[in-house]
């Protein structure tokens, strides 16, 4: 797994994340004080031995035990409370939109162009940075939840609807995304990776995404493979005659960085693992092992993958 | 009282050392020589007739006057139950009469038991008594045509015997080379000579399918990873040439392209033409044709061609993989995950869809 990504909530790369980490903080804050306050009470009610008037007494417990802690989380909700319109804002008309569905387990991703039409891929979100970006999440099979603990805040993937979500990335780099909802077996290994860039970088990243895959004549070879051992019957290479619709499309699978959703580093070593130990890697995995492929027709078949750039 | 009941200890102590004496001295003649007592033969019988009689009470037996039926049966017997049974024309080979107790002649024991009882006793075989169980557990709808076989044996002469088994339905053809030969007497009576007229729609069509998926399917049979008992014994009969011989003349021979004739279904065939070419994301069902044709692209020789099969034969295979009991080569665990998100009426669907095209057809 490439742990030079960031999976935390606290190392923040977004507006959301920022404020979230600042309630964080804010709360944690709080939570001293209430503690201080109220433990500091106690410990003084055990060991002081003098009497106290009746009246000194009621004020420290009152005081210590209802009046402090209301006061307390009456001002962290209000701070909190503060933040959610602009949380909520949908982004600008005209930011960029993106459609995820969660899919038991994996991530099909869909950029709408502005002239209306779809550029797919599959288990990687770039995003460019300090421009916010408009989410539309739905779900294909059970409920989900879409993540980026960098970037902000989590929200379900319901089947039958559509949840929106903006993020506004403040810093370039590498994330991860995972499924914040427990969604069966191969739950924890549906992850993602994001790609946080400048806006040129962004931009040529999605110009290539909405073509087709280049075709060579080494690739021909790795092709014909592709399409006889009937990988095609579950996903789709622009450019060529496979057009499965059941699995992530992998027009551009060789520039991804990662492989299973998320759950390796897309290398020739471990796309070959993955082809024949398919459920060794991803237990639970929908795609189906195919322990048949001979050593060669493994290395034909990654030459051919790592070639869709 | 208690004196009684001391003599009885003592009297069951003494019978129980007897008994261990004659156990390990082995003075028991275990030898199955001098046959058993008339006493032992009559208890031995009738328990077991007791025992196939209770168990055997719940099976549902099917209609067996399916066409090709007994001449499925009849080969399958040939090939499973003659060596010791005998059969029209063959009398009891010498060795399996020397057996305690003796391997009846059937076409005169079958009958003394009803369907369900020989379905039962072919399935689980009987212990003690040299009766095997089937060569595996997972296909019991093969067992039926050997029971329609038994009910038609009183009536067979040896001529008959030999066209069931040796035949192909046309006729016993002259057969030149070793593989022909071979061909006749293991495939013919099921397959047909050319593997393309199958005797009844439980089988199928072999003529033009793929070389390598036809070597990989005898070679699982051999192996004991594809489950049949039927196909298991006779595969563990080849030797791997005899085996790539055998793919490689079925896969060359031509396919039987007339229409079928039986009655088709428009609306299920259309339902799994759309199923086969399509799948269904939602449910996601990848399609058929990228793996078994037909499309554009000329599918793996890994994987079996499926137009043209027998509907029956097809979705039996889909229900079998579904419950995990066809088993086959390494490329079967592929079809366990389609095949279990497939309903009934999706698996008739598809069936029809492949039965309705003919082999040659491309689309």
């Amino acid at each position: 797994m490439n742990i030079s990504a960031s999976q935390s909530a606290l190392d923040f790369a977004g507006k959301g994340a920022e404020r979230i980490a600042e309630l964080f903080y804010w709360m944690t804050g709080g939570a001293i004080v209430i503690w201080i306050v109220v433990i500091g009470l106690a410990v003084y009610a055990v060991m002081s031995r003098r009497a106290h008037p009746v009246r000194m007494t009621h004020w420290l417990v009152i005081g210590g035990g209802a009046v402090i802690p209301t006061i307390t989380l009456t001002a962290l909700l209000s701070y909190g409370l503060a933040m959610l319109p602009e949380l909520q804002e949908p982004a600008p008309k005209g930011s960029t939109t993106i459609e995820v569905a969660g899919v038991r387990w994996w991530w099909r991703v869909n950029y709408l162009d502005p002239s209306g039409g779809r550029i797919v891929t599959a288990n990687e979100i770039y995003l460019p940075v300090d421009q916010p970006v408009e989410f539309k999440l739905t779900s294909e099979d059970v409920i989900h939840s879409f993540w980026i603990p960098s970037l902000g805040g989590k929200i379900d993937m319901v089947p039958g609807r559509t949840n929106r979500l903006k993020l506004h990335p403040t810093r370039e780099g590498v994330f991860h995304g995972v499924c914040a909802e427990f969604c069966g077996e191969a739950h924890a290994q549906m992850r993602f990776r994001v790609v946080v860039t400048d806006q040129n970088a962004f931009d040529e990243w999605l110009e290539t995404q909405s073509q087709a895959s280049k075709s060579s004549s080494e690739m021909a070879e790795g092709e014909a493979m592709f399409l006889s051992r009937g990988c095609s019957a579950c996903h789709t290479i622009r450019g060529t005659s496979a057009d499965g619709m059941v699995g992530p499309d992998l027009t551009h699978f060789g520039s991804r960085l990662s492989i299973a959703a998320g759950v390796l580093d897309n290398t020739p070593q471990n796309l070959a693992r993955w082809l024949v130990d398919t459920h060794g890697v991803k237990p639970g995995v929908e795609m189906p092992a195919f322990e048949s492929l001979s050593g060669e027709e493994v290395d034909t078949l990654v030459r051919y993958l790592g070639a869709l750039q | 009282m208690k004196r009684r009941l001391k003599e009885l200890a003592i009297l069951l102590t003494g019978l129980g050392i007897l008994g261990v004496i004659v156990l390990v001295s082995g003075i028991v003649p275990i030898k199955a020589s001098s046959g058993h007592w008339p006493i032992t033969r009559w208890i031995l019988d009738f328990a077991s007739n007791r025992s196939v009689g209770l168990h055997s009470s719940r099976i549902e037996v099917p209609p067996l006057d399916e066409p090709g039926m007994i001449r499925l049966g009849a080969a399958t017997f040939d090939s499973n139950c003659r060596w010791c049974h005998g059969a029209p024309g063959f009398s009891q080979p010498p060795v399996a009469a020397q057996m305690t107790p003796h391997p009846p002649e059937l076409s005169e024991a079958a009958g003394s038991w009803d369907d369900a009882e020989l379905f039962y006793i072919i399935q689980h075989g009987i212990k003690f008594a040299g009766m095997p169980a089937w060569p595996t557990q997972k296909r019991n709808e093969e067992i039926w045509p050997v029971v329609a076989f038994l009910r038609a044996l009183p009536h067979l002469d040896a001529g008959q015997y030999l066209d069931f088994t040796q035949g192909d339905g046309v006729g016993i053809h002259a057969a030149e080379t070793p593989i022909d030969r071979q061909v006749q007497s293991l495939c013919a009576a099921c397959h047909g000579t050319t593997g393309s007229k199958p005797t009844n729609d439980r089988v199928p069509v072999l003529a033009s399918q793929s070389r390598v998926y036809l070597k990989r399917s005898l070679q699982s049979f051999r192996d004991g990873n594809r489950y049949s008992g039927v196909m298991m014994p006779i595969a563990h009969r080849l030797t791997s040439q005899q085996i790539d011989k055998m793919a490689s003349y079925f896969a060359e021979q031509p396919r039987d392209t007339s229409p079928p004739t039986d009655s088709r279904d428009e609306g299920l065939i259309e339902r799994g033409r759309v199923l086969a070419h399509h799948g269904d994301q939602a449910a996601k069902i990848p399609s058929c044709i990228d793996c078994h044709g037909p499309g554009e692209n000329a599918p793996s020789d890994e994987y079996p061609r499926l137009a043209g099969q027998p509907a029956r034969y097809l979705q039996r295979q889909l229900e079998l993989i579904a419950q995990g009991n066809r088993g086959g080569s390494d490329n079967a665990s592929i079809m366990h995950p389609i095949a279990n998100k497939l309903d009934k009426s999706e698996r008739r669907a598809l069936a029809a869809f492949y039965a309705s095209i003919s082999g040659s057809d491309t689309e």
